[in-house]
């Protein structure tokens, strides 16, 4: 078999074959931590364009398909699933768009009545708990309505993406223009689906709908965090506010020590008050490394210390003063922090 | 009329196997990669206050400038992109033309920090790693090098500290927030940014990194991954790729005050522009930012327009104001083969003359 042979040999088989290959190649990958994600991330959308490649056949060779065809298939390939960059962000792909225009009208009229049941008055020893769950459930109602306007304005940009693609494509039919490489056809496609979802992306339409989106989701969090708060309480477990209410206060405290701390060192520099103790003052990093030890050398040699930093600020040897201190275990976790130095 | 396309046999052929060996390549080359290092340049830390702390850069050769610059990195990612690795690092380039470079990191926030606001950060770390260098090198002020959102710090800083930062510069600043082309700012206007920050507390970062992703859904989810295929069958291409992937998704998650701050007073009502922006009980006035300033943006960058950073020329006081367009993305200013030629050297050049 030839070069060429083997090839187009390869790609014609691609379309049946290309699942089957790229599982097993994902589960040899699957060997090193981290591989399989690595394979995945570039096999689905590979898989798409080699499928949709395969499905336009012997024409591509004899410029056979108008632009209009080759969009019309491309389509068809997304339409099956596979490539949709949307899938795994959104809850809704690009196939299920035209079962949403169907279904819309029918949800609508059951979105009304259920809503209008959340209206209905509470009564009772159970009315203020009642209207609490009628409120969590309008807003999982209202939550359900903002992520369907912004996946129908999704929609609507692998509509005019197609569009786009068509029109990209047919600035290539002209004899010389032609283009040459299977890349270069993905690389036009990507080219067209930016531009159409940037048109829409920026359009004050898809502005409000994204911070509707947003908000929706927010005040159904909200909802959820207030009712399981609740439950905490009652169950005598510390919940979510009182935590929030202690960060607050410590960072009140923060703030008023930092204050004083800084008072005290302008007050120090003009020789007002005593200079602040090594242990108020910002902490060197040397204290921080090794807390025990530097905590009884703090007491024992404050005021040398901080001798050392006033020194430090006037001398030209200060660079190699600091140039000295330890690099290691400051601060963070050593699990997030790699330095690389 | 013909098609479209236009692909010969023995075209199409290569360019099949091409991708077939690249894969098969993949699996190999993937397994001969460990864990992906970043920083190219050894640093060491001279101040600390919680998580925040500030480094100072060795280079090979002793530093021969006499006013260090600091660099004040954005909150939204890790700082190590100034330093990604030996031939992308901005700060090598620095060092290398004897300059003096320190670092601010502002750590990973967690819950217990979701009250930190711009007050905080800025005229309390900022300024604190400011004294500090101040203080151990003598001087009276040092040059400001901020970068993304650490830009838009660093002019708040300036406007509010004049006389503390000798020289300004600012990396693909925003300064303008309402630009036509501000996709991040035309999504962000419709948010109830107090509603958002009550929910969550902190900002979680895969939630911000998703913002970021769909800004350009096809480029950033699919036909990147689609180009990786390409360097499959090259090692060191491929731990480009994988550090620079590392850097994208290692993100802090954003503290709420400051995160709801920074939405408001800039995203939503522009406020370097409209005015109204006021830290510690001051108006931050760009008139008031007298040093000179050199601003530095990215032509093709999609997070910070380069309309949305041009716009400091009309706002600053300074008489002494300087541009360099950078032909280039938001990442590229940093690490593409271009950066490492122009930007050390402009930054570098632009200081020895002032």
């Amino acid at each position: 078999m030839t070069q060429t042979q083997d090839g187009l040999h390869w790609l014609g088989e691609l379309s049946d074959n290309w699942s089957q290959a790229m599982t097993a190649w994902q589960s040899l990958a699957k060997a090193v931590p981290g591989v399989e994600d690595a394979m995945g991330r570039m096999a689905e959308p590979a898989q798409a364009f080699t499928q949709f490649m395969a499905a336009l056949g012997p024409g591509l060779s004899d410029g056979g398909y108008s632009a209009a065809e080759i969009a019309k298939r491309w389509r068809d390939a997304l339409a099956s699933g596979v490539g949709n960059v949307f899938a795994g962000q959104f809850p809704h792909g690009i196939g299920q768009v035209d079962v949403r225009q169907f279904a819309t009208p029918l949800l609508d009229v059951f979105r009304q009545q259920i809503t209008a049941t959340l209206d209905a008055p509470a009564f009772g020893p159970g009315r203020e708990q009642q209207e609490r769950w009628q409120a969590l459930a309008k807003a999982q109602i209202a939550n359900q309505q903002a992520q369907s306007h912004y996946q129908a304005l999704l929609g609507k940009v692998m509509e005019q993406a197609f569009a786009r693609f068509e029109a990209k494509l047919s600035e290539h039919e002209a004899p010389g223009r032609q283009l040459g490489s299977l890349r270069a056809i993905y690389d036009l496609w990507i080219d067209a689906a930016e531009e159409a979802y940037a048109q829409i992306a920026l359009s004050t339409e898809f502005g409000a709908a994204y911070g509707e989106m947003v908000n929706a989701q927010m005040r159904l969090r909200v909802a959820n965090q207030n009712e399981l708060e609740r439950l905490c309480r009652e169950l005598g477990m510390p919940t979510r506010s009182e935590v929030t209410a202690a960060h607050r206060k410590v960072h009140a405290l923060e703030r008023s020590m930092r204050a004083l701390r800084t008072e005290l060192t302008a007050k120090a520099a003009s020789g007002l008050a005593p200079t602040p103790s090594a242990a108020a003052a910002a902490r060197t990093v040397a204290a921080r490394k090794a807390p025990a030890k530097a905590a009884r050398r703090s007491k024992a040699a404050a005021p040398k210390r901080k001798a050392k930093v006033v020194a430090k600020a006037s001398s030209p040897r200060s660079k190699k003063a600091t140039a000295k201190v330890p690099t290691a275990g400051v601060g963070k976790s050593a699990s997030r922090r790699r330095t690389g130095a | 009329m013909s098609g479209p396309i236009r692909i010969s046999p023995e075209a199409l052929a290569f360019e099949a196997q091409t991708v077939q060996r690249k894969l098969s390549a993949g699996l190999s080359t993937l397994r001969q990669l460990g864990d992906t290092q970043y920083g190219a340049t050894a640093k060491h830390p001279v101040w600390s206050d919680g998580k925040v702390t500030l480094y100072r850069y060795q280079g090979e050769r002793a530093a021969t400038a006499k006013v260090p610059i600091l660099i004040c990195y954005a909150l939204v990612n890790r700082p190590y992109m100034v330093d990604l690795q030996h031939d992308r690092s901005l700060v090598k380039g620095l060092l290398a033309r004897g300059e003096d470079v320190y670092i601010l990191d502002w750590g990973y926030p967690d819950l217990s920090d979701r009250y930190w606001t711009l007050e905080d950060y800025i005229l309390g770390f900022l300024d604190a790693a400011v004294e500090h260098l101040r203080a151990s090198h003598g001087i009276d002020a040092i040059n400001l090098l901020g970068v993304c959102q650490g830009g838009a710090f660093s002019l708040c800083y300036a406007a509010l500290n004049g006389e503390k930062i000798r020289n300004l510069i600012t990396m693909v600043t925003p300064v303008d927030f309402h630009t036509p082309d501000n996709m991040l700012s035309h999504w962000t206007r419709g948010i109830d940014v107090d509603l958002f920050v009550d929910a969550l507390g902190n900002v979680p970062a895969d939630l911000m990194n998703n913002c970021y992703l769909t800004l350009k859904p096809f480029r950033l989810l699919q036909q990147k991954y689609v180009g990786l295929i390409d360097i499959l069958d090259d090692v060191t291409e491929l731990e480009n790729f994988l550090r620079m992937e590392r850097w994208i998704f290692d993100s802090p998650d954003q503290a709420g005050e400051a995160f709801r701050e920074f939405i408001k007073w800039f995203y939503q009502a522009n406020g370097f522009v409209n005015g109204g922006v006021e830290i510690g009980g001051r108006e931050v006035r760009l008139a008031n930012v007298a040093m000179p300033v050199l601003n530095i943006f990215a032509e093709q960058d999609h997070l910070v327009p380069p309309s949305a950073s041009r716009a400091l020329r009309g706002l600053v006081g300074s008489d002494d104001y300087t541009e360099l367009s950078f032909r280039g993305g938001h990442i590229g200013i940093y690490v593409s083969g271009r950066a490492q030629r122009e930007v050390p050297e402009t930054v570098h050049g632009w200081l020895r003359a002032r």
